[in-house]
């Protein structure tokens, strides 16, 4: 393999002494304890190939680390357990050195019970394991398609599986699987040969890890900073089996002790971490954390105020009249507590097919955007907890990428003339549209009749069909919605994993892109935002391919979220960012208080 | 056990069975019939490789007779499956769950049978008094409050404005004052309908004949109330006690996801909210069998307390 230049080298002395939060607790007394926080949810699962949702996410992000870790600020990308990476000239590869001395926790899966260090060979099991198709992680689209051989190591496993398949019943050369139909016992084995491991996942030794990409992806390193990229111990897997989803070990600052069935989950403080803060205490400050699992968050907010927990997130609706005035300060009976907000990366949009007859005209689907009034809509039903979206993909937040401010400002004039212009002249011979949407139970309905409300405004007949959230999600995937209520949460902060939600070959049923958008302009940009290593360049270029998207308007853009939480007084080093990552290991109790 | 009491148990365990087998068709069509579970279980990220993996690892594959018939034939050997979200033994976690549903159900009851009973008397010796009054009041506020709105209130008293009890949690945490809400928000409806149901029981059987001959017969009030009135009362009021342990199950669901009890009703609330089929199957299933035997020990109780029930 050729190495070229380095492009980017970041070294850990100097960088990892100073990062992190700017304080530090400052007496004996201070710092320690037990951080308690409630998720609303029931984790699904704490092995990093499963953890697809908020709430395991919330309670893994203390347990586990990868390579990478985002700011917990800015959310830039910097270094973790790899303590500094070299990204060649062509983009395709990866060269990260693991940091010496980093230790998996103590564990009886373990010799001794003593966890060991952490070599490359420990990332190259956990990313080749969310590949396997046997464990079935949902986080395989983080490598397959990008990572060389990834393909072929999950075909090869398949096919392995075929043969047995095959000859365990006896039929020689029938399959239920498409991919194998036509394929020979032959066949079968030599595409087998490929199981031994994922080509483009390499250790010269155990303190480099090399990663070959098929194609430059300019966002690569943001993959590494994911949940479906942490590392686990192989002895963990393979001693406690199906069961390592509630008995985790990883090499983050916490360790896991126990998980209550239907109460809480209680981890406490590795005495091995190797992190320090910015004075060269050890990390982490907290003693413990407890994880309690409280679905309504009346009682949540009651536990709150009883001083049972350190934050709530979001904040209830209920109570919102009870905690803020009008012009969004504390009530007097809250403000002893910190309140944080900012906007989260998540959009919420009405989707239109673009393939279908009628929503394939662009006019229609430019006036359907001057129709809606978003600031209406953000301070009224969603009591602030929104920030109107004019015509943005990409939401705010993102490091180094300046949010685009879209042209669809609330103008019901402007939509009428393009609405004509359409061909529909007020909306004479326009079909009632149905909009689909999945119930909430408050927001959604609430929305959606408010839109209806401004379609009625320009002439538009719009009638609502609310179903279940996977009905919902299969239908307009299969394509058979033309017009749909969709969000996107993003699942790492770069543009890329906002804007392929319209790249042209990401289409259903695999893809994201359920509006079925195609431009090749778009993609054209796109694709070379994503081969570029220069970073000002790629957020050049993704800003060019946002803006033919939003000139198409292949959605009607409504908001993004923007979050409140309601933080304890003694809580320190907390910070709030765009993805809610949660890094508690800075975190420390100002018992003073 | 005379012939006929036995006959008549043996008649409503058998219009079980179908009843059972009602249930677990329409759970099983509810749930697995109308979408794919695992398509739910990826994300809106899902690939066709992982999609296949999961269908073949839990026998999506399969066609849905024989899906069913392998729930059926694995739940009477008490085997539920694994949870597709949060991948524990189905079986496993009811039998954990189930003390903690059981502890705040009996606790509730018992609650509602002391105070009911207590009311019910106090109210029918204070017949058409201020006192009677009063019960009355309390009964028709613990028929009409509904027990979700009930919970938050007891909560924001006991809690936020007396902070004297827990807002959530289990015994095992917070002791035995966690289960102090929880069993007072779940046992006030059973305890107003048991105080409404005694005191027109006891009005009425005070004015039977036979109370009236053992006062003339010199006996003092207490032994007329003890041994004639309250026994004879009893009866309708025990039956209805019994059958109030199904509105017990079906209100644990609320009070359990409100106060973080980690019982069956929170675990079917985590069931409904992932769309979790084999969780949702068994937790319905294991439900469906409570209610049936909390059904068939009112019917029983009704039998025996008057056996013109048997023969009919």
């Amino acid at each position: 393999m050729l190495r070229l230049n380095l492009l980017l080298t970041f070294t850990a002395l100097g960088f990892l002494v100073g990062c992190g939060p700017d304080s530090t607790p400052d007496t004996e007394e201070s710092g320690g304890g037990t951080f308690r926080f409630n998720v609303l949810e029931t984790p699904n699962s704490l092995d990093p190939a499963w953890i697809r949702d908020t709430a395991s996410s919330d309670v893994g992000s203390s347990i586990h680390e990868g390579l990478v870790e985002f700011d917990p600020v800015t959310l830039e990308v910097r270094p973790c357990i790899a303590e500094s990476w070299d990204i060649s000239e062509d983009g395709l590869t990866y060269t990260f050195r693991v940091r010496r001395g980093v230790r998996f926790h103590d564990n009886g899966c373990f010799p001794g019970g003593v966890g060991r260090e952490v070599t490359a060979r420990d990332f190259k099991y956990s990313f080749e394991r969310v590949c396997d198709p046997r464990v079935a992680s949902p986080g395989s689209w983080m490598f397959l398609g990008f990572v060389e051989g990834a393909q072929e190591y999950r075909d090869a496993i398949a096919a392995r599986r075929e043969v047995e398949r095959r000859r365990s019943s006896g039929a020689m050369e029938e399959s239920s699987d498409d991919r194998f139909r036509k394929a020979t016992i032959n066949d079968l084995i030599e595409m087998s040969i490929a199981g031994n491991g994922v080509s483009g996942l390499s250790c010269p030794d155990d303190w480099t890890f090399v990663v070959r990409l098929e194609r430059p992806f300019s966002p690569f390193l943001y993959r590494m900073g994911h949940s479906f990229s942490w590392v686990v111990p192989r002895e963990a897997v393979e001693h406690y089996g199906d069961d390592f989803f509630n008995h985790p070990v990883g090499a983050g600052p916490f360790q896991f002790v126990k998980w209550t069935s239907g109460q809480r989950i209680v981890l406490q403080k590795n005495p091995h971490y190797w992190g320090k803060d910015k004075d060269g205490k050890p990390l982490p400050h907290l003693d413990g954390i407890e994880i309690t699992r409280i679905a309504d968050t009346n009682s949540e907010h009651y536990e709150l105020l009883q001083g049972n927990l350190h934050f709530q997130f979001p904040i209830p609706l209920d109570q919102w009249d009870n905690i803020f005035n009008e012009d969004l300060s504390l009530k007097p009976d809250y403000q002893r507590f910190q309140i944080q907000s900012g906007a989260n990366m998540r959009i919420e949009y009405i989707g239109m097919l673009n393939t279908d007859p009628l929503f394939q005209n662009k006019t229609l689907r430019q006036a359907l955007n001057y129709a809606i009034n978003r600031e209406e809509i953000a301070a009224t039903i969603l009591n602030h907890r929104a920030v109107p979206d004019h015509g943005a993909v990409v939401p705010k937040g993102m490091p180094g990428y300046e949010t685009f401010e879209g042209p669809y400002h609330y103008d019901p004039d402007r939509a009428r003339q393009l609405l004509a212009e359409a061909g529909y002249p007020n909306a004479e011979g326009l079909p009632l549209l149905e909009l689909q949407l999945n119930s909430s139970g408050r927001d959604n309905e609430k929305i959606a009749e408010i839109i209806q409300g401004y379609m009625e405004e320009i002439g538009v007949k719009v009638s609502l069909q609310v179903v279940d959230w996977r009905v919902h999600l299969d239908t307009v995937r299969e394509g058979k919605v033309p017009f749909y209520r969709m969000g996107w949460l993003n699942d790492y902060p770069s543009p890329e994993n906002s804007l392929m939600l319209l790249e042209g070959h990401n289409h259903p049923p695999d893809g994201e892109n359920y509006a079925c958008y195609k431009n090749p302009e778009f993609d054209r940009f796109f694709a070379a935002a994503l081969e570029s290593t220069d970073p000002a360049e790629q957020n050049r270029l993704y800003r060019k391919a946002e803006e033919v998207a939003v000139a198409d308007a292949p959605w009607i853009f409504l908001y993004f979220l923007k979050r409140y939480r309601l933080v304890a007084p003694e809580v320190r080093d907390f910070p709030m960012n765009a993805i809610d990552r949660r890094y508690l290991k800075w975190v420390w109790l100002d018992n003073a208080k | 056990m005379p012939n006929d009491l036995f006959a008549y148990i043996a008649h409503r365990v058998l219009a079980a069975i179908p009843i059972l087998i009602g249930v677990t068709l329409l759970t099983y069509i509810l749930v697995e019939g109308t979408a794919d579970p695992e398509k739910l279980l990826q994300g809106q990220r899902s690939d066709q490789a992982s999609l296949e993996a999961i269908r073949e690892k839990f026998g999506f594959n399969e066609p849905h007779w024989k899906r069913y018939l392998s729930f059926v034939t694995g739940a009477i050997q008490g085997d539920l499956g694994r949870s597709l979200a949060f991948n524990f033994d189905v079986a496993e976690e009811i039998k954990n769950r189930f003390p903690a549903t059981a502890l705040l159900a009996v606790t509730a009851l018992l609650i509602a049978v002391f105070v009911g009973v207590s009311l019910g008397i106090f109210s029918a010796l204070y017949q058409s008094r201020w006192q009677d009054g009063l019960a009355g009041v309390v009964a028709l506020i613990g028929i009409s409050f509904p027990i979700f709105a009930l919970a938050v209130f007891l909560q924001l008293i006991f809690c936020v404005l007396l902070p004297w009890l827990p807002v959530t949690g289990y015994v095992e945490e917070r002791g035995w004052v966690a289960l102090i809400l929880p069993a007072a928000a779940l046992g006030t409806r059973p305890m107003a309908e048991i105080t409404r149901l005694m005191r027109s029981s006891m009005v009425e059987t005070m004015r039977s004949q036979y109370i009236t001959t053992a006062r003339a017969k010199g006996l003092s009030r207490f032994q007329v109330l003890v041994k004639h009135t309250l026994r004879n009362a009893a009866n309708p009021v025990l039956t209805a006690i019994a059958g109030s342990l199904a509105e017990l199950m079906a209100g644990t669901f609320f009070i359990e996801i409100i106060f973080n009890w980690p019982g069956i009703g929170k675990l079917g609330f985590d069931a409904v909210t992932r769309s979790d089929p084999f969780l949702l199957e068994g937790t319905v299933l294991v439900a469906a069998v409570l209610f049936i035997i909390a059904n068939l020990i009112t019917d029983i109780l009704y039998s025996l307390v008057d056996p013109r029930v048997r023969l009919k």
